[in-house]
């Protein structure tokens, strides 16, 4: 928050109808009743915005790229349903509905016309599709996009053998950036959006134009950037005052007059934001929400981050209590509501998608905690509101993240690890310091890198910054299968690798780690080739007009996000999967076959062709061999060496703007899939089992305790990846119970901090718990877990990630 | 199950390896949060002269090394019997052992072992080692105020191998704790009592004749020693393993907490603990019989009573929320609510 919206605050006048509610089991039950009714609510498929699209392209054929998907959008905000629910205090949907799943089309279609007999009934994260919605997919939309969207023109220019290993193996998953849009992005709320609202970023783009010549060839893309600015911004602006006309013809009906008096306050909120700033701390949740649906709107992705959120809400909350205006419990009502919100947005996937981002997530996070640009720590009381909202909401986003600073109050850590406790999966924790470094390595000035933020799970990021965060991930753990059978799958014996040696004839352990790495860079060679190829077509086809709003430096420079416009360009960020299965592998390998000689490599070649079967001693020779996660240098230094070797490889490319490549070692569900292709691993794990998750030790193998887990996890360069790293750690509640328990907690944190590590989370979940929600689905409908980096409902997990979670090791200390 | 199978004991030296002492151990636990003040590693040392019928530990009890059975691990490849010089070994899913003959405790079968069925419970080691690993945690320890605790079986029955280890925390700083059931002879191990900052001590039963029905020996000792660690200053701990129909009357929960109260100047409290049966594979794995199969766990209201009598004594009573001593810091959701 700049001084800037905070004079303003001061200068308007407040005039809530309903002030100081008294909304102590009012509050309670608000929630509660709002929580019920997203939970009865089924994830479907809308088709408004894709008509919207549709319909307004056909209309604007031959203008700029640009500027027709500002119009497009601009059509949506015109016609969508505008949709407010009984209870609400902060209205807006991006759909026909509550949870609604909406298609894009100019991004990729295809899928939904292969899956839309399936969809409503597939394993993972199924959707309800109404039968008319259905008809305007098939005579709408389809047949003006055919041949016109992202996805078709990607595969067309994607080369052959970056496709053959890219598309459907899970060997990379280049499918991130041309089956979805990017998000990843954080609106800057602080800097443009509350001191400015819409009309005066409207205002600005006219009088640019005006100076804008259509003789002058530089001008010419700035005329296009700016026109579509001002259509964006119209856009936004309009659906504002449809919710505001809405409510009034609410509230003109409303029988209640305390549902009435709400009513109309939600509506002169909607006539005020977002096209002007708000001016107390429910327009400024009103505004939020608005930019949100703005960002929903304009893509079908994850990761739009609500960022800093007691930053920059923390100014109107005070300036509030101040004047008498709000109330502390009302506060908390209106945080709650806007959580339900956030938890409302879907990020609608095809069934493969769904295999590595299962729990119809969004993405969505909300970081508090954290430092000011000055250094100084800025929790307030809104963070701590912040923290009490997941506990009283209990739905599974957004994502909660916090940000702990050595000078982090300790009320507040002991606040956040008493939510952790009640085993909702929430927050994630996130050390400030490693994060500044993380972000200072992607180029960021110090300063500025102290207001980072959290991104979908658990990526360092900030509102000045445009990247592509998660460009894709990779299976390292076929590039040690491919070492060991001259690079070949071991369940199809395809070629798809390079066809290095036979692995027999390895002279040495550092020979064999040698091929290993080449292997490793033949993957990442693709993974380059793919995300350039992208970020052109990109650049051609799905340029931002109404994000590049959201974000310092666009404006400045009449440039999209896609071209650069940013004030910071980040490079792309590919996650590497398996790399502990990986060091696992080869420590067991180096111990066994050249050392011990207890195991030759012919022997270990059979058994990993058989799965083991009837090889029971080789098998649990590897499974006895050391683990990473236990505190043993032997194999945790390889980790180091793997998780090195990301970085240094990633780099050496260069994406569309000149930025280099960055590692990423978090989890999504990527281990489930990347899994299911490789076979037998010299770590001991069977066939098609999923491998280890981001950054953690392999499920089960971390058998030495926490603090062990954490100091093998130190022992990685956190700030070598900017992408993220991830570590979960799940506990049983009998160990952390009573006060001793939170602060035994806290101070694991901070150690951990202390350690060099970046993030940790706990799962504080009973095994029976999950294993009688699985029998029993309906009786845990609103059970909360954390899958990896993120939360889903349990229930609404597939069978197979459901037993994933229910495996990882549960450190019992009795 | 065949005689063998009662856990075979390794021949037990107590020797000075490059000038460290040795000792017996049979686990080092990190991250314990209720074994003394903050995060604790946690050093089992083996041996015990008690032969508690409920104890959780029972690999704690003999001063050896032993070779444990675990059934459910065993693969049946074999490997054991092949292993075994004086063909005794056999896989556990057989039984374990063959019928007849002492086995020795050579260890041969354990190192054959694929799977982990034949397991080690307790190993020799250096006093280095053991510090070695006790620092590994040492950032842990600096943020919550917390150090090593010293657990069992009965610790000082090893005073000589754990003042060595005792000096080396001290050395460095580490907060260092015993658990102990207060059976150990204080002439030998007032020298490694005096390293202590923190002593946790067991009070079973008050009644000495009542104690040793249940535990195999008298609280004479037990009670002289308690007050000696009293009279040293050392800030201790009482603890009363609470058994159903085996020491939890209120009389003897009263006795216990007056005796502290009018005997044990610097206790801080008295922690009850409810008994549970989470040893139970262990017992199974020495080929030892567990004989408390039909008692439950007292459950919460009971416990509650209890405490109420400790409490009524005017003695404090130390539970998870109270931790172990007076914390600065209590946790606040809402600090400006």
């Amino acid at each position: 928050m700049n001084g800037a919206a905070a004079q303003l605050m001061e200068q308007t006048e407040y005039t809530h109808p309903v002030n100081n509610l008294d909304s102590g089991t009012g509050a309670d039950n608000r929630t509660r009743r709002l929580k019920n009714a997203y939970l009865d609510a089924t994830p479907t498929i809308c088709m408004e915005r894709a008509l919207a699209f549709t319909q307004s392209f056909q209309e604007t054929e031959g203008e700029a790229r640009t500027l027709r998907l500002a119009k497009a959008f601009r059509r949506a905000c015109e016609t969508i349903t505008v949709g407010i629910f009984d209870d609400e205090l902060i209205v807006g949907t991006h759909g026909s509905g509550r949870r609604m799943g909406a298609l894009v089309p100019e991004i990729s279609w295809k899928w939904l016309a292969e899956e839309l007999t399936t969809i409503q009934t597939r394993p993972r994260d199924p959707y309800h599709i109404d039968p008319e919605h259905e008809r305007l997919f098939r005579e709408e939309i389809i047949p003006y996009w055919k041949g016109r969207s992202l996805e078709e023109h990607a595969l067309a220019r994607l080369p052959e053998d970056t496709k053959r290993i890219g598309i459907g193996r899970d060997i990379l998953d280049t499918e991130m950036k041309w089956r979805s849009h990017v998000g990843e992005i954080t609106p800057d709320f602080q800097d443009i959006l509350f001191p400015r609202g819409f009309r005066a970023i409207c205002d600005e783009a006219q009088a640019k134009l005006e100076t804008l010549r259509y003789d002058n060839i530089d001008d010419l893309d700035k005329i296009d950037y700016y026109r579509a600015t001002v259509e964006a911004c119209e856009g936004i602006i309009t659906l504002g005052r449809r919710y505001a006309a809405h409510a009034e013809a609410l509230a003109e009906k409303e029988t209640d007059p305390r549902r009435k008096a709400e009513l109309m306050t939600i509506a002169a909120n909607c006539r005020r934001v977002p096209e002007h700033p708000p001016r107390n701390f429910w327009e400024a949740s009103q505004m939020l929400w608005f930019v949100m649906i703005g960002c929903f709107l304009s893509e079908n992705c994850p990761a739009f981050n609500v960022g800093r959120f007691d930053m920059f809400m923390n100014p109107f909350y005070q300036a509030d209590r101040a004047r008498g205006a709000l109330s502390q419990a009302f506060a908390q009502e209106l945080i709650n509501c806007l959580w339900i919100k956030i938890a409302e947005f879907i990020w609608l996937l095809p069934q493969n998608g769904s295999k590595y981002y299962a729990g119809y997530s969004g993405f969505t996070n909300l970081t508090v905690g954290g430092r000011n640009i000055d250094g100084s720590q800025a929790v307030n009381e809104v963070s701590f509101m912040a923290v009490e909202a997941p506990a009283q909401v209990g739905l599974p986003q957004p994502s909660l993240s916090v940000i702990i600073h050595p000078d982090t109050p300790e009320e507040f850590l002991l606040a956040c690890c008493r939510l952790a406790r009640k085993g909702i999966g929430f927050p994630a924790f996130h050390n400030d310091r490693v994060g500044t470094q993380m972000m200072m390595y992607a180029g960021m000035r110090p300063d500025d890198a102290r207001e980072w933020t959290l991104l979908g799970c658990v990526v360092p990021h900030h509102r000045k910054v445009y990247e592509w965060t998660d460009a894709g991930g990779y299976n390292m753990a076929a590039a040690l299968e491919w070492t060991l059978n001259q690079g070949r799958s071991r369940l199809t014996g395809e070629q798809l690798g390079l066809p290095t040696k036979d692995a027999r004839h390895f002279a040495s352990f550092e020979e064999l780690k040698e091929t290993f790495f080449e292997q490793v860079r033949h993957i990442m060679k693709h993974c380059a080739v793919s995300t350039i190829i992208e970020q052109k077509l990109h650049q051609e086809m799905v340029p931002r007009p109404y994000l590049s709003l959201l974000v310092e430096g666009c404006l400045e420079s009449g440039k999209d996000l896609v071209d650069g416009g940013a004030r910071y360009n980040v490079g792309p960020g590919w996650i590497v999967v398996g790399a502990a299965d990986c060091a696992n592998g080869l420590a067991a390998i180096r111990k066994n076959v050249f050392e011990e000689n207890k195991i030759t490599m012919d022997q270990l070649l059979k058994a990993l062709d058989d799965d083991f079967v009837g090889h029971e001693e080789i098998h649990q020779q590897l499974r006895k061999s050391p683990k990473f996660g236990n505190d043993d240098d032997t194999v945790d230094r390889l980790v180091v060496e793997m998780t090195d070797f990301n970085d240094r490889g990633l780099s050496q490319y260069k994406d569309v703007l000149g930025q280099p490549f960055h590692s990423a070692i978090m989890g999504l569900t990527y281990n489930i899939p990347t899994g299911a292709v490789v076979g037998a691993l010299p770590c001991g794990r069977k066939a098609g089992e999923p491998l280890a998750e981001g950054c953690s030790p392999h499920p089960g193998t971390d058998v030495s305790g926490p603090t062990a887990t954490m100091r093998s996890e130190a022992k990685v360069n956190h700030e070598l990846h900017p992408g993220g790293t991830l570590l979960n750690l799940k506990l049983l509640p009998s160990v952390i119970e009573g006060h001793r328990g939170l602060a035994g907690m806290a101070a694991l944190i901070r150690s951990y901090f202390e350690l060099g590590g970046y993030h940790c989370q706990f799962n504080v979940i009973r095994p029976e718990t999950l294993r009688d929600a699985q029998e029993h689905p309906d009786r845990y409908r609103d059970l909360v877990v954390r899958v990896a980096g993120y939360c889903a409902i349990f229930t609404e997990l597939s069978r197979e990630v459901q037993n994933e979670i229910i495996r990882r090791t549960t450190h019992e200390t009795l | 199950m065949n005689e063998a199978a009662v856990a075979p004991e390794k021949g037990r030296r107590r020797v000075f390896r490059g000038g460290m002492m040795q000792g017996v151990i049979f686990e080092i636990e990190r991250w314990s949060l209720s074994d003394g003040p903050g995060t604790r590693t946690v050093v089992f040392l083996k041996g015990c002269p008690l032969r508690c019928q409920w104890c959780s530990n029972p690999e704690s009890q003999s001063k050896k090394p032993q070779i444990g059975i675990f059934t459910a691990k065993c693969i049946q490849c074999g490997k054991c019997a092949e292993a075994c010089s004086i063909d005794l070994a056999r896989p556990a899913k057989d039984g374990g052992f063959a019928e007849g003959g002492v086995c020795a405790a050579c260890g041969d079968c354990v190192e054959a072992c694929p799977s982990r069925s034949r397991r080690w419970l307790g190993k020799l080691v250096d006093s280095g080692e053991v510090l070695e690993t006790i620092r590994r945690d040492m950032v842990f320890y600096r943020k919550s105020a917390g150090g090593v605790t010293f657990s069992g079986g009965e610790p000082l029955t090893q005073p000589a191998f754990m003042k060595e280890i005792l000096e080396g925390c001290r050395k460095v700083g580490i907060h260092t704790a015993v658990e102990t059931c207060g059976a150990f002879n204080w002439e030998a191990s007032e020298a490694a009592v005096r390293l202590l900052d923190f002593v946790m001590f067991d009070l079973k039963h008050m009644d000495p004749v009542r104690h040793a029905e249940i535990t195999g020996a008298s609280n004479k000792v037990i009670l002289e020693n308690a007050k000696r660690v009293a009279a040293l200053g050392i800030p201790m701990l009482v603890r009363i393993p609470v058994i159903t129909g085996i020491n939890d009357d209120p009389e003897n929960i009263r006795a216990t907490a007056e005796f502290v109260r009018d005997h044990l100047p610097s206790a801080v409290g008295i922690e009850a603990l409810p008994y549970h049966k989470l040893g139970l594979t262990k017992y199974a794995a020495l080929g030892m019989e567990y004989q408390l199969h039909h008692i439950t766990p007292p459950d919460e209201a009971r416990m509650e009573m209890l405490r109420g009598v400790i409490s009524e004594a005017g003695v404090a009573c130390i539970t998870p929320d109270t931790g172990y001593i007076p914390d600065p810091v209590q946790p606040k959701l809402k600090a400006f609510g």
